[in-house]
């Protein structure tokens, strides 16, 4: 019996013990934000400089463009992430741009091909044609929810789902780890995710740079938009972080990761 | 064991507890099936049963759901799958039953647990990054290698284990007496076992089968890596093509009710498949032959036996063997390049402070996927542990054997067993997430996670229970102790190994885990986690993650490493605890 209620004891002493570090750690404030992966990467950055000087803690739940907005709608973030502008359907919503980012065009670093025609492109992804007088073959776009395929669809022009042989990957990092080896495959990602694991092809002789989306010379891009809910007050916490993404300092921040800043 | 003393109160209110806990999975499949039929109605009901079955159109934007292609994809895909994962499987377990020197067998017993245990995720990885380009080098099709082959070959190293380890039980429990008979016609080893043993064992070997379609069906985070979600039929090797379950994890994404809906009934129909497979399984489940006391099995005789042979004779079944061992052989050796493929890949990218530094948004480390992991398990293991062995004390020391009630809750704990993991996520997402509104959080996944778990303690703790001899209960009625008293002071001890063994199994399940953790806890992974309401990774969620965010494969390599590490320490331990256990006994 004595044993039995020193193990009593014990487990009570450990589990209060539990209890007590979370209480204990759960001083900081909670700031949720979720959606699109091409946001992420951005959004993760300005968080961290963002903590630097604020004791909050920023969650950053990366998934893709559609959930962000429907994570906004049914209150279960803070604020959402969409990598293109809102559509009509989505209501009770109101977007604010963060910033302007490129659609890189992207092939594997082995491939010769260095520049691509609008046409073609559409062409591959619509009919499945390969890119007449190079070695491409396939394209890999992104999934229906993806707001770089939305954006991606909306500038060149394709209306209705891609043809049959063009795989379609979850997420940009698939893209890119797809492409890598290849040769024979064009996929977008984008611009601000380029890395050298890939080499950027030019679009109608036009490279993907940043001078080049900044004036509006290249024609493939789009906004990050920052998903708030209609009528509903952000936290303290929440506006604190907000106020800080759309000022000017992060702004700065955002171009030196290589995004568009609006300002 | 139907003895009772006393019926007191505590008794009997104690019996009534067990059995509801017993019921509890049959209340689980229920409301999964309920729910996502409930769900997923609205889609059925504005497009037309027959034509989102048979249509081949997904297109959300004008409201067109028809999961035909996605039908023909999974199908098309399992079969390849199960045709060469399953020879295979098949050939390894026999191979492993009677070819295997005696010497090897413990270990080799070990590589295929240790297949069984590596994570989807893993697979997928490994499929991505090595099988894909290597196919690409040797065909050079059109495309980056997505399609039916790269697909086929992961998946049928997936289901492999599955196939080989039921298998396996059935051919060890033939009865000796028809090796020794074919012996004594004059056969040779090689014929009688290809020819008299392996048809003894075959409704084993079928229901063994089942169990891999069940699993090649429901495989969604490596599949929908490589499968290249397509918008048309799989004809060819390099057609990327979508399946059922990955077309529920690209799509899920998009908020809009109706195609959220559609892709509940995609699950749904999936749900259905998984429910006919447990059929078939019920079906060619064959009472052991035999008289129990009087007939011994190949695996209660000497190892001894099984190697006499005294025929050697050339004949069509000598060419069997060869390929047992050439199966045996890539197996293993399949194994070894994966872990070893990880290994290489990842070791050289952990460091002390990816393991363990302080982690933020600027930069990620593993903290608080140890954390999450542990809070996750912790929490999972709380909810199904007292379910489960409630449950498994109600089947075996408190239910008649021919109860009609335990033989539905077995067929419930089977089902239950049977369900791949993307429609926990699934229900997990619209139950617990927006119906409770738990939100994305460790609570939803573990919740989930006890759901995913429960039958493997069921099982596992029923099997120890039984294990126990009924004289240690009958000696503790004759000392005067009651039923319940019995059970906790007497059997339920001798079963701590059985019990020990299945929580360890629960804690694999819950590390592989990754599909439904995507859809319950979210991907939140830069920070420890302050409590169960908060959105986590695990280290499965956060393979994936580091693979998708695409600047972090060296981390997902990393991640993946540390995956396989615990995943071969948990064997080891499991290993452990039987030899322990093994050792009591005697």
């Amino acid at each position: 019996m004595k044993r039995k209620f020193i193990v009593i004891i014990l487990c009570i002493a450990i589990l209060s013990a539990c209890a007590g570090i979370f209480v204990g750690c759960n001083s900081q404030e909670v700031i949720t934000v979720s959606g699109s992966s091409s946001v992420t990467p951005l959004m993760e950055v300005l968080a961290a400089e963002y903590e630097k000087s604020h004791d909050v803690r920023i969650v950053v739940n990366m998934s893709s463009s559609g959930e962000g907005i429907s994570d906004t709608q049914n209150g279960l973030n803070d604020f959402g992430m969409s990598s293109r502008a809102l559509k009509a359907g989505e209501e009770g919503l109101e977007g604010v741009t963060l910033c302007m980012d490129g659609i890189a065009l992207v092939v594997g670093k082995d491939c010769a091909v260095t520049d691509v025609k609008k046409t073609d492109v559409k062409a591959l992804f619509e009919n499945g044609t390969p890119i007449p007088g190079t070695s491409i073959t396939a394209g890999i776009g992104r999934d229906t929810s993806s707001g770089t395929r939305g954006a991606f669809d909306e500038l060149m022009g394709i209306e209705g789902s891609y043809h049959q042989n063009i795989a379609t990957l979850a997420e940009t990092g698939n893209v890119i780890e797809a492409i890598q080896g290849t040769v024979n495959s064009l996929g977008y990602i984008s611009y601000g995710s380029l890395s050298n694991a890939v080499k950027a092809v030019t679009l109608d002789g036009i490279a993907c740079t940043y001078y080049n989306i900044i004036n509006n010379v290249y024609s493939l891009q789009r906004p990050f938009v920052i998903v708030l809910k209609e009528g509903k007050t952000l936290s303290d916490a929440a506006k604190g972080f907000y106020d800080y993404i759309m000022s000017d300092e992060a702004q700065e921040v955002i171009a030196r990761e290589g995004y568009i800043s609006i300002k | 064991m139907t003895a009772t003393i006393h019926r007191s109160s505590k008794e009997i209110a104690a019996k009534v507890i067990f059995a509801l806990l017993a019921a509890f999975s049959v209340l689980a499949v229920f409301t999964i099936i309920g729910y996502l039929l409930y769900a997923s109605v609205p889609a059925f009901k504005s497009v037309g049963f027959f034509k989102f079955i048979f249509g081949s159109e997904w297109t959300a934007k004008n409201g067109v759901f028809g999961i035909w292609r996605m039908i023909v994809g999974t199908f098309v895909l399992t079969l390849c799958a199960v045709a060469l994962g399953g020879t295979l499987a098949i050939f390894t377990a026999v191979w492993l039953v009677f070819y295997c020197p005696k010497k090897l067998k413990k270990i080799y017993t070990q590589i295929v647990n240790l297949l069984a245990g590596i994570p989807s995720i893993v697979y997928g990885l490994f499929g991505y990054k090595f099988l894909m380009p290597l196919l690409v080098d040797i065909f050079h099709p059109a495309n980056a290698g997505f399609g039916l082959l790269a697909c086929t070959f992961i998946l049928s190293v997936m289901i492999l284990p599955t196939i080989t380890s039921v298998a396996k039980n059935s051919l060890e429990s033939v009865p000796m007496h028809y090796y020794e008979g074919a012996l004594a016609l004059g056969c040779s080893k090689n014929q009688a076992v290809w020819k008299v043993l392996l048809p003894a064992a075959k409704s084993g070997v079928i229901s063994a089968v089942i169990l891999g379609i069940g699993r090649a069906v429901g495989e969604t985070m490596a599949v929908q890596m490589i499968v290249g979600n397509g918008t048309g039929y799989p004809s060819g090797a390099f057609v990327p093509f979508t399946t059922l379950t990955s077309n529920i994890v690209q799509n899920w994404g998009y908020a809009a009710p109706d195609e959220r809906s559609a892709l509940i009934a995609d699950g749904f129909v999936l749900l259905l498949f998984v429910l006919a497979l447990n059929l078939c399984l019920l079906a060619v489940k064959k009472p052991r032959e035999g008289n129990k006391f009087f007939s011994r099995r190949l695996k209660e005789g000497k190892a001894n036996d099984i190697f006499k042979s005294y025929r050697r004779t050339g004949s069509g079944q000598d060419v069997l063997w060869v390929l047992s061992w050439i199966a045996a052989i890539l197996v293993a050796f399949v194994l070894c390049f994966i872990v070893v493929f990880v290994f290489v890949k990842g070791i050289p990218n952990l460091s002390l402070d990816f393991l363990f530094g302080q982690s933020g948004n600027a930069h990620t480390t593993l903290a608080p996927a140890f954390v999450s992991t542990i809070m996750l398990i912790g929490l999972a293991l709380v909810i199904a542990l007292p379910l489960g062995i409630g449950a498994a004390i109600y089947l075996n020391e408190y239910a008649k054997r021919s109860d009609p009630f335990v033989k539905i809750v077995r067929l419930f704990v089977d089902t239950l067993a049977g369900i791949p993991s993307i429609i926990f996520g699934m229900f997990g997402m619209v139950f617990f997430v927006r119906a409770l509104s738990l939100g994305y959080s460790i609570a939803a996944g573990g919740i989930t996670l006890a759901l995913i778990i429960l039958p493997t303690i069921i099982r596992s703790t029923e099997q120890s229970l039984s294990e126990v001899p009924d004289s240690m209960r009958e000696a503790s009625y004759a000392l005067g102790a009651g039923k319940l008293r019995t059970v906790f002071k007497i059997v339920l001890p001798q079963a701590i190994s059985g019990i020990v063994t299945s929580v360890i199994l629960s804690v694999g399940r819950i590390v592989n885990e990754s599909a439904a953790l995507i859809f319950t806890v979210g991907t939140a992974c830069t920070f420890i986690p302050q409590g169960f309401s908060d959105s986590a990774a695990s280290f499965s969620v956060l393979v994936w993650k580091f693979m998708s965010n695409g600047l972090q494969v060296n981390e997902a390599y990393a991640t993946a490493s540390v995956l396989l590490m615990f995943v071969i320490v948990l064997n080891l331990l499991v290993s452990a605890i039987e030899y322990i256990g093994r050792r009591k006994k005697i």
